[in-house]
């Protein structure tokens, strides 16, 4: 049987896609529309939502919850769940201020320590889970409370260590920008590779006389990358211009995009979150699968608690707590990663983190307090299982489930 | 005399996206008649049962359904329950932890304002049970009952719904020959009082003795329908409706090959993975020679499959004593890893549930277990992925738009043909099928045959499980019975028949020369 030719050329290509939708196969549509319709509503109800200004401060904003849902999605591909990612930030947030101010340890050694606590963590989740059984759920409830009072004890009776301006490290999360020509560099750098990599695969594929799609698509598809993102480097330059911080926030995500879809280690990732019976029958180590995926998940929680103490200036106990863990596995999930394992890529947690912070920059804009956004990110959150949910039942009703 | 149809079905089509499943498929069904519908792989027998049960509401396809003499239009399951409908599905749905009788009264409970009248439940129930011949305590949990009996439960609770016309989507697939047996004098009860009946089956034989017509589809079209009464129907007259042609045997030929004794099990006892107390394998012994086939032939519950899997990497219950011997050399094999590493491929009996993935595509499903053979560095060599997939798709043929398509699409033969791929692939010395034929029509099994012929030919030894006695003497060189979790016998080829091999399956007695 002949390969799928419907993907010859553009039109083709276009109607490949409405086709995919009709059939229930959504993507991350429904997100980007999300995205559209919240930034329009809030553009309507106070006119500096889409500000540069605004914009650059919910880039820095969302880069350090982005780290964090970026290890809850690698936990819920594996069908598990981290509920202590919070509890994890901000118990790495507390050793940073430790390590820093307390005992005046060069801040690296701080950052280090940090992660390697929350990689600790993550074996010790693994460690539990496979010699005892227990659900996660469970273990991560345990690890929220306790590593809560970790994180109280470390900061003791003053309940928080401030970390001066002058420090790198806040320096580095707050004034670190990226001078223009290095942003559009970048820029042109992710175009190139889009191109290089499309047209590496395209001479792979006729080699190995496989179909191919028109060339005009790939060079489509990487023009439009560098339209969309040097026009969003020239509007953030119309304020502080890119900041450092949300770069390395994408670069992470490029970087575990990568190693999910294309190692032998993202494919068991995959293969236990769909059905561990079968990767266990296929010879995956299923044990040391789940240790990896709770080590990543709490070394990026820990990752993103070094982050938010940078942002803020201090390490106090309410960094991580409140709704950081919710928030953190909502924007997974919102981005389009499935609860039940399996379903799911790391640019979820980019997408999901910038509808997530949005709504809360849009409701900070507008003087609403924190009641509000909590019902709001709840209902958001809500929309998005639904929207998960009817893709589904779509797929299954035209037999594509 | 031919009664009136009690339903008739008119040109139905049904499309899916890229796919007509159903075209112009018509076929009338007389009152009080057994119906079979046979038809290949991915024919469309079951998508038109799901038409037909309201599964696909009304309005998804074209054409007229026509029940008890009037055009019915089902937007649910619920709706054609309330006509008289009730199918039985291959996956049945009974609530393990619950009774007898709690599941046969689910969503469905006599009794008033809510409460319910459990005495009068418990009555109904036994007739209920006493109609299909079942004889167990209406309190018993269904998790303590074969599939055999979990079966008979379903139809009771269907009876309790008042059917006129019951719908069984293959129901003898997972039962024994003594439950099939039970289940279709049954059919021919309910056909003796009246009750429709319309049957889905690949076992062509239970279909030549219980139906009255039946329905061929092939490639989503009506075929022709046969009248059994009117005589001239056999197996093979079946056959050749279904494939379009006449298959000249239902096992390929295959001159054996058969080389030294190259992997052996000695001692092998294994240990019940809850109750301590009860072995599952008693020092068994068992060898396989270089190209041999070696039949397991047992009673569901016998042991078969829990040697073959406490054989692969001790995946099922407690290892005690035994070891295993490949090419000379005693291998300690303390998982799966280990099994698939030093040689050893595992089919296993349920693929939907233990053997894929169904969230995968065929490409990534076919290499996940040996995905070191296609990866440097840890990064899987996507092109060489697509190519292994490509390879193994137009080798056995898998119907499916691209090895890019979900697994979960495929129809059960399709998905077999994908479970295969993967262990050709995985490239073992020593494969253990676990019913490689169960659910899948006959074409496909032919096909599924020749597959296993070809890796004897090719000098691997092949362990074949099989519940189907023809299927285990077509196939097997020697043939090993099981009988309460211990080998009662080998048989050689010319030594065994079914009825040798269903003395040794039922006890421990010897027909033949022991070896």
């Amino acid at each position: 049987m002949s390969a799928p030719d419907d993907t010859g050329t553009i039109g083709d290509a276009v109607a490949g896609f409405t086709s995919k939708l009709r059939g229930g196969d959504l993507g991350s549509l429904p997100v980007v529309v999300g995205l559209v319709i919240i930034a329009v509503l809030f553009q309507a109800l106070n006119p500096r939502f889409l500000a540069p200004g605004n914009l650059v401060n919910l880039t820095l904003q969302a880069a350090p919850l982005g780290v964090i849902a970026l290890g809850t999605v690698v936990v819920l591909l594996a069908a598990q769940i981290d509920l202590s990612v919070g509890s994890v930030s901000g118990l790495a947030s507390a050793i940073v201020g430790v390590c820093a101010m307390r005992l005046q340890w060069p801040m690296l050694v701080g950052i280090v320590a940090a992660i390697a606590a929350g990689a600790l963590i993550g074996a010790f989740y693994g460690f539990l889970l496979s010699r005892f059984g227990v659900p996660s759920f469970l273990i991560t409830l345990a690890g929220l409370l306790g590593f809560l009072g970790l994180q109280l004890a470390l900061l003791g009776p003053t309940g928080s260590i401030n970390i001066p301006f002058s420090n790198p490290l806040v320096q580095f999360a707050n004034t670190w920008f990226l001078p223009p020509w290095a942003a559009y560099l970048i820029v042109g750098i992710a175009a190139i590779g889009m191109l290089v990599e499309g047209l590496a695969r395209r001479r792979r594929r006729a080699r190995a006389d496989l179909p191919l799609s028109h060339i005009s698509i790939t060079i489509v598809k990487a023009a439009s990358l560098l339209v969309l993102l040097s026009i969003a480097v020239w509007y953030l330059s119309l304020d502080r211009g890119t900041a450092v911080m949300p770069v390395l926030f994408v670069l992470l995500v490029v970087i575990m995009s990568y190693l999910l879809r294309r190692t032998r280690w993202g494919r068991s990732i995959y293969a236990v979150g769909g059905n561990v019976e079968a990767a266990r029958r296929a010879g995956i180590r299923v044990t040391r699968t789940l240790v990896t995926a709770f080590v990543i998940c709490s070394a990026f929680a820990a990752l993103g608690g070094v982050l938010s103490a940078a942002r803020l200036g201090s390490a106090t106990t309410l960094t991580g707590t409140a709704d950081t863990n919710l928030n953190a596995i909502a924007a997974a999930i919102i981005g389009g990663t499935s609860l039940f394992g399996g379903r799911g890529n790391a640019w979820s947690a980019v997408l999901g983190v910038l509808v997530i912070s949005a709504i809360s920059s849009g409701l900070t804009l507008l003087n609403l307090d924190a009641s509000v956004r909590y019902m709001i990110t709840g209902a958001v959150l809500l929309l998005a299982v639904i929207a998960d949910s009817l893709s589904r039942r779509s797929r299954t009703s035209h037999g594509r489930a | 005399m031919a009664n009136a149809p009690i339903l008739e079905m008119r040109g139905i089509t049904k499309r899916f996206p890229g796919v007509v499943a159903l075209s112009e498929v018509s076929m009338t069904v007389r009152r009080g008649e057994v119906h079979a519908i046979c038809g290949e792989n991915g024919a469309g027998k079951s998508t038109l049962m799901k038409v037909l049960s309201g599964v696909y509401p009304y309005g998804t396809y074209d054409g007229d359904i026509v029940f008890e003499g009037e055009e019915v239009r089902f937007s649910d399951i619920k709706q054609s329950e309330n006509a008289g409908i009730a199918i039985i599905h291959q996956e049945l749905a009974l609530i393990p932890e619950l009774s007898i009788t709690e599941n046969l009264f689910l969503g469905n409970e006599p009794g008033r304002f809510g409460v319910i009248n459990w005495v009068g439940a418990q009555k109904r129930a036994r007739e209920l049970l006493h109609l299909v011949g079942l004889d167990e305590d209406p309190d018993t949990k269904i998790k303590t009952l074969g599939v055999g009996k979990q079966q008979l439960v379903e139809i009771a609770k269907a009876l309790h719904k008042d059917v006129k016309l019951l719908i069984l989507d293959e129901p003898t697939a997972a039962l024994n020959e003594a439950e099939s047996q039970h289940l279709l004098d049954l059919i021919g009860g309910f056909r003796d009082s009246g009750m429709t009946s319309i049957m889905i089956s690949h076992k062509l034989n239970e279909i030549e003795r219980i139906a009255d017509s039946i329905t061929i589809i092939r490639d989503g079209k009506t075929v022709e329908t046969l009248d059994v009464a009117a005589g001239g129907v056999d197996e093979d007259r079946i056959i050749r409706g279904m494939v379009g042609r006449s298959l000249e045997s239902r096992f390929p030929e295959r001159t054996p090959n058969i080389g030294e004794t190259f992997f052996e099990v000695r001692g092998w006892t294994v240990q019940h993975p809850v109750d301590p107390d009860r072995l599952v394998c008693k020092d068994e012994n068992f060898f396989v020679r270089r190209g041999e086939i070696v039949g397991f032939a047992g009673l569901m519950g016998a042991g078969r499959t829990e040697l073959a899997m406490s054989v692969f990497g001790r995946s099922y219950g407690t290892y005690l004593s035994g070891e295993i011997v490949k090419d000379g050399e005693e291998i300690k094999l303390a998982n799966v890893h280990d099994a698939i590493h030093h040689g050893l491929g595992y089919v296993s009996e349920d693929r939907k549930t233990l053997g894929l993935n169904l969230l995968d595509s065929i490409k990534r499903a076919t290499v996940s277990a040996r995905l070191d053979k296609i990866s440097r560095g840890g990064v899987v060599n996507g092109l060489k992925e697509y190519e292994v997939a490509e390879e193994y798709r137009k080798l056995l043929r898998t119907k499916a738009n691209s090895v890019e398509e979900s697994v979960g699409k495929l129809s059960g033969g399709n998905q077999q043909k994908v479970v295969l791929a993967k262990w050709m692939f995985s490239d073992p010395d020593i494969l253990i099928l676990d019913e490689p034929t169960r659910g899948i029509d006959v074409g496909a099994k032919f096909e599924i045959y020749n597959i296993i012929n070809q890796l004897a030919a090719q000098g691997k030894g092949i362990v074949l499980i099989s519940s189907e006695l023809p299927e285990l003497l077509g196939m097997s060189d020697r043939i090993y019975t099981i009988f309460e979790g211990q080998i009662t016998n080998v048989l050689s080829a010319e030594e065994a028949n079914p009825e040798s091999l269903m003395v040794s399956m039922t006890s421990t007695r010897k027909t033949g020369p022991a070896e």
